[in-house]
């Protein structure tokens, strides 16, 4: 559901107000907000999203950007007394990817960054059990990282290009 | 069964014995995906699939002549099915119903999905869609008939 601007201009006013410097962009996309912080700073954006009145932790995952070397993890929350819904983004480097938890902030993050731990293999320091959650013991790898391969397309190439040759 | 392995039953004691093994097959059903429910329609009354004598009920694998292996195998899901399968007793048939468990259907290249349940079953039936619709599994049921009929125990007892 798009929001009315001076929900959303409440809401970033709030954030600066309590973080700062530390916000390093704060942008608009379809009526959600979208804000970046530092990595290290994941937890206290939370935290200030969560006092005043983000209750609900929606999803949080990964998304893997190996033209610029880059782990992006996004947390999403949303309000259901603002109905606004905000992502927080901070990115870390591929070779040394790691982020403070955030289930001390939202209990509901503890799944999440687990499954964000076995496909990307972004490590979330402190988090109090970070073990498997859905892929199987022997699995190798991090999956959903663009430069994993995908042994069966190696091995026989998608069959559309097949066709069209 | 001591005797089923060694001994060439004579010929129509063998077509009773499997004429009546035919109709009466107590199917285990491993649902995993949305082949289930169509496994599951064509139990119901409409395609009634206890009219060609399955029975699709067994309170544990202990008591099932058939498997059915419907849906997405997942990696970690195939210790699971491995460990029903040698549960059943022989002699035991396993149906492939699906792409998905036939040969890993659209997820051919995932990085979770086993690539056929074949290769950790020997399955006597492939039942080809996506999901199939039930009369297909209706006709894989009728071909695994014939197949029972026409086997010889010994053989079957004696290769497993």
């Amino acid at each position: 559901m798009p929001l009315e601007s001076a929900t959303l201009d409440s809401v970033s006013e709030d954030l600066r107000a309590a973080l700062g410097d530390d916000i390093l962009e704060v942008t608009e996309n379809w009526g959600h907000l979208i804000v970046r912080v530092p990595p290290e700073r994941r937890p206290e954006a939370l935290a200030v999203l969560k006092a005043i009145g983000f209750d609900f932790y929606s999803f949080g995952c990964g998304v893997d950007w190996p033209d610029e070397d880059v782990l992006e993890v996004l947390d999403n929350v949303f309000s259901t007394k603002r109905m606004a819904r905000v992502t927080v983004k901070c990115r870390v480097p591929r070779s040394t990817p790691r982020v403070p938890t955030a289930t001390g902030v939202y209990g509901g993050a503890d799944w999440h960054e687990r499954e964000t731990w076995e496909l990307f293999g972004i490590v979330f320091a402190g988090h109090p059990r970070l073990r498997r959650l859905l892929l199987a013991d022997w699995q190798e790898g991090f999956p959903m990282r663009k430069d994993e391969v995908l042994r069966p397309r190696v091995e026989k190439p998608w069959p559309g290009e097949f066709f069209e040759a | 069964m001591a005797l089923l392995d060694q001994v060439e039953l004579p010929k129509p004691l063998k077509f009773t014995l499997n004429w009546g093994r035919k109709y009466s097959l107590w199917t285990l059903q491993f649902g995993l995906a949305c082949c289930a429910i169509e496994m599951a329609a064509s139990m119901m009354p409409r395609h009634d699939i206890m009219r060609f004598g399955v029975i699709p009920f067994p309170a544990s694998p202990r008591q099932a002549d058939v498997m059915i292996v419907a849906g997405t195998c997942v990696d970690k899901m195939i210790p699971s099915i491995i460990r029903v399968w040698e549960q059943m007793p022989e002699p035991k048939y396993a149906i492939s119903f699906g792409s998905c468990s036939n040969s890993g259907g659209p997820y051919w290249d995932s990085y979770s999905v086993a690539k056929g349940i074949d290769q950790y079953l020997p399955i006597d039936v492939y039942v080809p869609g996506c999901p199939p619709r039930p009369e297909a599994l209706l006709d894989g049921i009728m071909k695994l008939q014939e197949k029972i009929q026409g086997e010889s125990l010994k053989e079957r007892l004696s290769a497993s």
